[in-house]
């Protein structure tokens, strides 16, 4: 948490006018409460068409697209709906991952979509898709802990080393590494046989992105404009900026250490 | 024969551009036949990150895969880039804002990790990118895009999508809604690419007594109306929440000087915690 702010347990009611948490505790002095709680999975204009149902139960069917309000099924690897009232490949779906790298994400999910579209047997029957997306959502479930309509549109558990243990490797990956494999290597946007997807480096800022966030608003805070502007002069390329965040991350580091002695 | 009968009876009464479009369709489902690729239509929904990457990844295709393709992009807002164009005084609610986007608000994480393949920020961004750069970097993502016979309709609002059809063959027929005429338009696409995003629509919790919280002239409101910390002066707050935008108010609202005591932070009941 960010410093000087306190933690407490989760709010239970809200009676008498008073905040009331979990553990009992009355906090008499808080008068506002800003809601935190992430958003809602709907798209409306499928919904009044009658092709996503929004459901108030887990219990999703397999033959017809709903959401309940966390996550759309059934869905292929997030992107391709298997509905059975219209063929596989008549519709996509984009940019409802959450905690995901956008660009490499969005940017490997329309290729998927692109590539298909443009030669359909690249795709699988829908049954065959159906019984990959329940593999899926068993690993999420093994990974996670959690049932994957819990816990929604996310590809951080479930997938290969380095965003889960189960698979064979991050899901942007597996998506273009489909197109790559059956016969699109070295088309454009798909990397050649022997090559990945995603940058080895691109992996390591994963790693990383929370030491960088933390990080650089404590240098921001207490070292000012001067601090940043220094910091990200003459970068240019992806290597700079791979630079430039080694070099925070090891700067933040050591400014932990001096911290805590 | 009936889908065949259903297009003559719309278009008897829609849109001109109906009618236009009708010939082009294509009655078969997606496939090739004799080899030769069929046309196709393709509408996208949505232009933010996610819609832009269709209209890139479908530039890259070879032309020769792509030939003869219509695509239409539809995006309610007056400009491309979806939760990073401003609106910076939504409305009360029940009024939605078009995008949680606040003035301060920098990326989560180091720019390097989220953008496009082999397409950097500008130089020297810094590696918590502020929001006009991000803006700026989506646009020209969607400007440099090589996608010729795209039309892009900005200020239109997708109101519908239905499949007419059978499970092997049909098409989407889709209802728009030209917020600036006011008028409806629809079109018919073999294919319906979806980029809706993720932060449209606020998860809201009601907690028991909370009609005595508001009566007692207390607030509560979704993060998704904050714009900055002066709403919050003098007030002691307690944020719900302990994902990014949870843990990006509490910060935000803690070092700004405008609250009274320290905010607070508490896990909402239902929140699956991303930073401990």
């Amino acid at each position: 948490m960010p410093p000087g702010v306190v933690e407490v347990p989760r709010l239970l009611n809200l009676h008498d006018g008073i905040a009331t948490l979990v553990n009992g505790t009355a906090l008499p002095e808080v008068d506002y409460i800003l809601l935190a709680t992430g958003y809602d999975t709907r798209v409306p204009f499928l919904t009044s068409g009658g092709f996503l149902d929004e459901l108030d139960t887990d219990q999703q069917p397999t033959d017809r697209l709903s959401t309940n309000s966390r996550y759309i099924h059934p869905l292929f690897e997030h992107t391709i709906a298997l509905d059975s009232r219209y063929p596989v490949g008549a519709l996509y779906f984009n940019s409802i991952l959450l905690y995901n790298p956008t660009g490499t994400t969005n940017f490997a999910q329309a290729l998927f979509a692109a590539y298909t579209i443009a030669d359909p047997s690249l795709l699988a029957t829908r049954e065959a898709l159906l019984a990959a997306m329940k593999k899926r959502e068993e690993l999420v479930l093994n990974e996670a802990g959690i049932a994957a309509s819990r816990y929604g549109h996310r590809v951080d558990q479930g997938y290969g080393q380095l965003q889960g243990f189960q698979a064979d490797g991050p899901f942007q990956d597996l998506l273009v590494h489909k197109l790559r494999d059956n016969g699109f290597a070295g088309y454009p946007g798909i990397p050649e046989v022997g090559f990945n997807y995603t940058e080895t480096w691109r992996l390591y800022l994963m790693l990383k992105s929370f030491d960088v966030l933390e990080g650089w608003h404590v240098g921001l805070k207490e070292l000012g404009d001067e601090w940043e502007t220094e910091f990200i002069k003459g970068q240019r390329s992806e290597a700079d900026y791979l630079d430039t965040t080694r070099r925070l991350v090891e700067w933040w580091t050591a400014y932990k250490k001096r911290r805590d002695e | 024969m009936r889908t065949l009968f259903f297009l003559a009876a719309i278009s008897s009464f829609c849109a001109p551009s109906f009618a236009l479009y009708a010939k082009q369709v294509p009655l078969g489902g997606p496939g090739h036949s004799n080899g030769s690729l069929p046309t196709k239509r393709i509408g996208i929904v949505g232009l933010g990150a996610g819609g832009i990457s269709y209209i890139r990844a479908l530039g890259v295709l070879p032309k020769h895969m792509r030939e003869n393709w219509d695509i239409v992009a539809f995006d309610e807002r007056h400009s491309v880039g979806g939760l990073w164009v401003p609106d910076d005084h939504p409305p009360p609610p029940p009024g939605l804002p078009a995008t949680p986007l606040y003035p301060h608000l920098r990326t989560n994480g180091p720019h390097p990790f989220i953008t496009l393949p082999n397409t950097p920020l500008p130089p020297n961004s810094p590696l918590l990118a502020p929001r006009a750069t991000v803006l700026e970097y989506w646009q020209g993502a969607f400007n440099s895009a090589s996608l010729n016979h795209t039309q892009i309709l900005l200020k239109h609002s997708v109101t519908s999508a239905k499949w007419i059809g059978s499970p092997q063959t049909g098409f989407w027929r889709v209802r728009a809604r030209d917020m600036e005429r006011n008028t409806t338009k629809f079109f018919v696409f073999n294919h319906l690419l979806v980029a809706p995003g993720v932060n449209r629509f606020p998860r809201t919790i009601t907690f028991p007594g909370q009609d005595s919280w508001v009566a007692a002239g207390k607030l509560v409101t979704h993060c998704m109306w904050y714009r900055g910390p002066n709403d919050f002066m003098g007030k002691t707050v307690l944020v719900l929440g302990g994902g990014p935008s949870g843990f990006d108010m509490a910060r935000l609202l803690i070092e700004s000087d405008s609250t009274r005591k320290a905010s607070l932070l508490a896990a909402c009941q239902d929140l699956v915690l991303t930073f401990q």
